[in-house]
């Protein structure tokens, strides 16, 4: 058992969302980490995203999801020891920024970090664990170009029954269009939909489908991938925030779309993926499995 | 003999508890509203026949009856009449309305709620069991995870009634689902596990012990679970529990877990469900009922996969119980509980619809906040109930006798 004694604090790392993080030095073992600081509310009790980001995290031992080290309770703080991390893909793709031009990755790295990311989606959906909170910002990467999944203040378990979920998840950007009309009984496919919206965003350095509001987001995603109906997504018209008036869009050609904003060439398997990450139809979305299996990352697989 | 100051102040109306204010998207916890309060409505009044997990519109007024109940002990400074002042934004839309009247008048912190979809009511707005039944289940479970031999009797002791019913007062105030509920029994069920010395460890196996652990399995399942969840402070005013024992517990529960609440995926699951099902269907077809053998059950599945998921790992509660033959044969069993209330209460309680809580003669005559539920529990009167000698129904069913293998948990 740590105690913060154990622990020299660092500059601070940033403010996430309902914690304080530090970079900090284990003084025994010279090892960096960072220190997740959580004041405690007497009223509040102990909160329920920590609840779930430490039970689940103890679950999910994976080299593409960060560490929980050690937690420390005292009766006024909180402090969650995770594995340090330099940077997060965020941070990494504004600092690519030059003057007001973004500027996306190479094809190379794109291809890396989506398979490091999909790697680490996929261990958690096998343990029955659902992110909902998949964007740029809780993505750690580290300077040898590792990709981890943190940040799991929002997910929670699947598998047993789920009566009461909330369709108040996902950052909004990266929120699934199911989830956006009102869904509660999501399941895995609405981490892909942040996968797929995550890949685009890592190839052009824009967000995809930056809506300000739920209508504008929804209003984004359709004219960009067309309108469904319940030929293509059946249910779709029972959603409590389904609008049968919503104009009619055809789908545009994602593959053309995104070349006018990159440099690197998109190829057809690239776009095959996209499309299979980006279903509308939450059935439809590939599984991080079958996406990890996909041709686009043969090069992986293929040794 | 402890004393049970922590049961449910039924009487008390609580301040509505302030949810934390957090980014959007994480701010799912909030307010239960008022703590398990004034609850009892359907005790009291002869109903038509309906669920009562079902909504209950015209029920919403019944709690007049209960008013006087309602307004024994005012916590200092708190006023009853106005619910109207209380801001509409904070009322609990799904609700009915006695919760409503006791909603606080005054906010410590009024605060603005940004999202009118920001309820401030239950986890779900129907639950998904019978509430009676689910309160049975749980302290019967409750007490045979404590090895506490009052279970055997737990039918006809007021001890273990009043225990039901502040189960029942918080779950129909937090109105968890019934998942939730399972997890907290098998939270329950784990952490007794993890002391090698047993409950002595933790107190003993007093009511008191029991309710209180019992609770905070609840926090943590509800915690873990839901995407509603509510504040200690919450929890506090719905159990009754003082906000600091309700912290220090919810720390050593996690210390004692490593926070580790999911290291099984609730592998346990379909058997509580499986268990309540049966639970349910004893108490539904007593005809067909026989405390001495195995009840037959019209689930074939719960035949071939082994009678009783609590041999196998220590869920579900499966002892058939000496309940009275027609007791849980309705959902409203209002009526039927007139006829055997004598079973069901001890003589000082009132009569369930009498208009009165069972609980209000009590109330009166305490005339103390704390004590009102225990002077009459405390009375040595009671004692044998818990050091008398157990019926020896367990010897007489084939049933083995209760063990505390039966309740360890495997990992």
């Amino acid at each position: 058992m740590a105690s913060s004694s154990q622990f020299k604090q660092l500059e601070k790392l940033g403010n996430g969302t309902y914690a304080t993080v530090y970079k900090g030095l284990n003084k025994t073992t010279g090892v960096y980490v960072a220190l997740k600081e959580v004041k405690l509310d007497s009223e509040e009790g102990t909160p329920s995203t920590a609840v779930r980001e430490i039970s689940l995290m103890k679950e999910l031992k994976h080299e593409n999801i960060v560490r929980l080290y050690d937690v420390i309770h005292t009766e006024n703080k909180l402090t969650l020891v995770f594995e340090f991390m330099d940077n997060d893909l965020k941070k990494y793709m504004d600092s690519r920024i030059v003057g007001n031009t973004p500027y996306g990755f190479e094809m190379s790295l794109v291809k890396y970090f989506e398979w490091q990311l999909l790697q680490g989606v996929a261990f958690c959906h096998e343990n029955r664990i659902l992110h909902r909170d998949l964007k740029p910002q809780n993505l750690l990467i580290n300077n040898k170009g590792q990709l981890k999944l943190g940040d799991f203040g929002l997910a929670r378990a699947f598998g047993i029954p789920v009566n009461t979920f909330s369709s108040e998840v996902v950052t909004l950007w990266y929120r699934a269009p199911d989830v956006l009309m009102g869904s509660r009984t999501y399941s895995t496919s609405i981490d892909i939909w942040s996968c797929g919206c995550i890949l685009a965003e890592m190839i052009t350095g824009r967000p995809l489908f930056p809506g300000t509001n739920d209508e504008e987001q929804l209003k984004l995603i359709f004219e960009t991938m067309g309108t469904s109906s319940e030929r293509t997504w059946p249910g779709i018209s029972n959603l409590p925030k389904y609008n049968a008036q919503q104009p009619q869009h055809l789908p545009k050609d994602l593959g053309a779309l995104l070349q006018t904003q990159t440099r690197e060439k998109m190829d057809l398997a690239l776009v095959d993926l996209l499309y299979g990450l980006l279903q509308l139809n939450p059935d439809r979305r590939l599984s991080a499995k079958q996406a990890l299996n996909h041709p686009w990352f043969a090069e992986y697989y293929q040794h | 003999m402890t004393s049970y100051m922590y049961y449910p102040s039924y009487a008390a109306p609580a301040p509505a508890p302030v949810a934390p204010q957090r980014q959007p998207h994480h701010n799912h916890s909030q307010s239960m509203g008022a703590s398990g309060l004034g609850n009892y409505g359907y005790y009291q009044m002869p109903q038509p026949l309906q669920g009562y997990y079902q909504s209950r519109p015209q029920q919403l007024y019944t709690h007049q009856h209960s008013a006087s109940y309602q307004m024994v002990l005012p916590p200092p400074g708190m006023g009853y009449m106005a619910p109207a002042v209380a801001p509409p934004a904070l009322m609990l839309p799904q609700l009915p309305q006695p919760y409503q009247a006791v909603m606080p008048q005054a906010q410590p912190q009024p605060q603005q709620q940004p999202h009118q979809d920001q309820v401030n009511g239950g986890v779900r707005e129907v639950l998904d069991y019978d509430l009676d039944m689910m309160s049975d289940f749980v302290v019967k479970n409750a007490y045979l995870v404590f090895d506490n031999d009052d279970v055997l009797n737990a039918e006809s002791s007021s001890v273990s009634n009043i225990f039901k019913k502040g189960v029942s007062s918080v779950l129909n105030a937090t109105r968890l689902p019934s998942v939730t509920v399972f997890m907290a029994l098998d939270f329950l069920c784990k952490y007794i596990s993890k002391f090698p010395n047993g409950i002595e460890a933790l107190g003993g196996d007093s009511v008191n012990v029991i309710y209180q652990n019992l609770m905070i399995a609840f926090v943590l399942a509800n915690k873990f679970n839901d995407d509603k969840t509510f504040t200690n402070k919450s929890w506090s005013h719905a159990t009754g529990m003082d906000l600091t024992t309700v912290n220090k517990f919810e720390r050593e529960w996690l210390a004692t877990f490593e926070w580790k609440l999911f290291d099984d995926n609730f592998i346990l699951f379909d058997e509580y469900t499986l268990s309540f099902q049966q639970f349910c269907e004893e108490k539904r077809a007593p005809a067909a009922f026989n405390p001495y053998s195995i009840p037959p059950l019209s689930s074939s599945v719960s035949q071939s996969a082994g009678y009783s998921p609590s041999y196998q790992g220590c869920s579900g509660f499966q002892t058939p119980v000496q309940a009275p033959p027609t007791v849980y044969s309705s959902p409203s069993h209002t009526d039927e509980r007139s006829g055997t209330s004598s079973y069901f209460y001890q003589p000082s309680f009132a009569s369930p619809i009498s208009g009165e809580s069972p609980l209000s003669k009590n109330v009166y005559n305490g005339g103390n906040g704390y004590n009102y539920y225990s002077a009459p529990l405390q009375a040595p009167s009671l004692a044998p109930v818990w050091g008398g000698q157990p019926e020896d129904f367990f010897t007489q069913s084939q049933f083995v006798q209760p063990s505390k293998s039966l309740f360890c948990y495997s990992h």
